[in-house]
């Protein structure tokens, strides 16, 4: 009779058990997955309540807007990468602290803004972005935009987070890395973006002949109109 | 009465094993790597640019092709037939049967390769983790069975040039068949290249772009550049790897291992 009990209680302590490492093991999985569904909706939301009217879905399959990635810009204001969709951007990487190369960089940018019509202009825009999103706050960079005499209506400067500024510089081959001395060594590579935010020229090397970028940017206008 | 508590005792005991085994299935094995310094291969001779490592955790063996293909189910945009080209190039995940079947010929516990940095780098994200940096790789790869700085042994840096000299093989083996180094890290050479999250900071100019030299006009920093240590060849292979790398591009010889800060 004890012998008989004591299986019987052994068999109840055995399948409390199993049911107790069951129970926890899907607790955990369904959790983890409110989790991710968490994370999910809370991307989604974000990015539909930024932007009005581009979707992923209208982004060419080569348009480094598939990043869709958040930025900063120069005046504190949250913009998703999409919403440089539509006019054609001159682009290049860099770090407000740089005294040799951005400045040259973005001179460089400047003299192609200087020979660009009126016209000409009203499809083209600057955007610089930071690889030193420590020290580049809006701040930071709003006075770098200052102290290099930027149109902000044609200019923006634009901060993340370290790994989505990773994405970008890999996808316009913009190699970089951080020094001891708190410097970055980094390519200096102007990029242009058509309007769907596709890779269609990069011009590599401080102070070179702008002509062949000029082209690019007027004929692809010609192209769009 | 006692054969009751010795039974129930011993399904709790076995209970709880049972349990406690479990989630490791979950949380994939890493090690410990202890802070140290990594001095970049070529370096700007005007300044100290050896680099401070502050410890951190690295995967134990490299990312097996089961361990991506759970990856891949989970993620339907990393499934070949829909990435996007920008993020992996054509040979992604090549040697796979289909999107969700890894064939026969693939063994499932031999590394993945034919893998992108994007993709590798989503794939870390999604436990978690992240990949490691150049320096804190060539940190844990310093180390030889039983010393965490193997490269002063020169039959190490021999043996690991030899491997670089052999032709990669099309089937892999499994992982943790190399060796295991001083910190319980797996394969770190002689199986598959690996990923690292800032590979791009091999700074050299070349391909088809510009006058193919280092110069200030192409790369702010590097105005002057010499290498520390002429002696570790396969450490200058790997930079000129690394240099040549794209972060769309994918091969049969180059895989990852994901890593983590402490705490």
């Amino acid at each position: 009779m004890k012998k008989l009990s004591a299986i019987i209680i052994a068999v109840l302590i055995l399948t409390v058990s199993v049911i107790f490492i069951v129970a926890t093991e899907t607790s955990v999985d369904a959790s983890s997955r409110v989790e991710l569904q968490d994370k999910k909706s809370e991307k989604e939301s974000c990015c539909s309540s930024d932007i009005e009217e581009v979707s992923m879905s209208d982004l060419t399959e080569n348009s480094l807007y598939q990043l869709n990635s958040e930025w900063t810009n120069q005046f504190g204001n949250k913009i998703n990468l999409t919403k440089l969709k539509g006019k054609k951007q001159i682009v290049t990487m860099i770090f407000a602290n740089c005294t040799y190369a951005c400045p040259i960089l973005v001179n460089d940018m400047r003299r192609i803004e200087e020979r660009l019509s009126k016209e000409e202009l009203r499809n083209v825009r600057f955007t610089l972005f930071t690889i030193d999103p420590e020290r580049d706050t809006p701040e930071k960079l709003k006075e770098f935009a200052q102290n290099q005499n930027l149109n902000l209506s044609r200019w923006q400067l634009l901060t993340s987070s370290k790994s989505d500024i990773a994405d970008l510089a890999a996808l316009m081959g913009f190699r970089y890395k951080r020094e001891n001395d708190g410097s970055y060594s980094h390519s200096n590579i102007i990029s242009i973006l058509n309007e769907d935010g596709e890779l269609i020229h990069q011009q590599v090397g401080l102070s070179q002949d702008i002509e062949k970028t000029l082209n690019v940017i007027r004929n692809q206008n010609k192209q769009g109109a | 009465m006692k054969t009751l508590i010795n039974i129930s005792l011993f399904i709790l005991l076995t209970a709880s094993i049972v349990y406690a085994k479990k989630p490791s299935e979950h949380i994939p094995d890493m090690v410990k790597i202890s802070a140290g310094t990594y001095t970049p291969l070529y370096v700007n001779d005007t300044t100290d640019q050896s680099e401070k490592v502050d410890a951190f955790l690295i995967d134990k063996y490299p990312v097996t092709n089961k361990e991506f293909l759970e990856f891949v189910k989970e993620n339907p945009k990393w499934r070949k037939s829909n990435v996007n080209k920008l993020f992996a190039d054509e040979r992604y995940l090549s040697h796979w049967y289909d999107d969700l079947t890894l064939g026969k010929n693939v063994n499932p516990d031999a590394p993945v390769t034919n893998i992108s940095w994007f993709a590798a780098k989503a794939y870390a994200e999604s436990l978690g983790k992240r990949l490691p940096t150049v320096a804190e790789w060539e940190l844990a790869a310093q180390a030889d069975e039983s010393n965490p700085n193997g490269y002063a042994n020169p039959k190490y840096v021999a043996r690991i040039l030899e491997w670089y000299s052999k032709p990669s093989s099309k089937n892999l083996p499994a992982v943790g068949s190399v060796f295991e180094n001083y910190y319980g890290a797996y394969d770190m050479h002689g199986l598959v290249w690996e990923w690292t999250s800032d590979f791009f900071n091999a700074l050299v100019s070349g391909e088809s772009r510009a006058d193919g030299g280092i110069n200030r006009n192409l790369f702010c920093g590097t105005g002057s550049v010499g290498a520390t240590d002429f002696t570790n060849y396969p450490a200058f292979m790997r930079f000129a790897f690394r240099s040549s790398l794209k972060a769309n591009y994918t091969t049969e010889s180059l895989g990852f291992r994901c890593a983590k800060d402490i705490n």
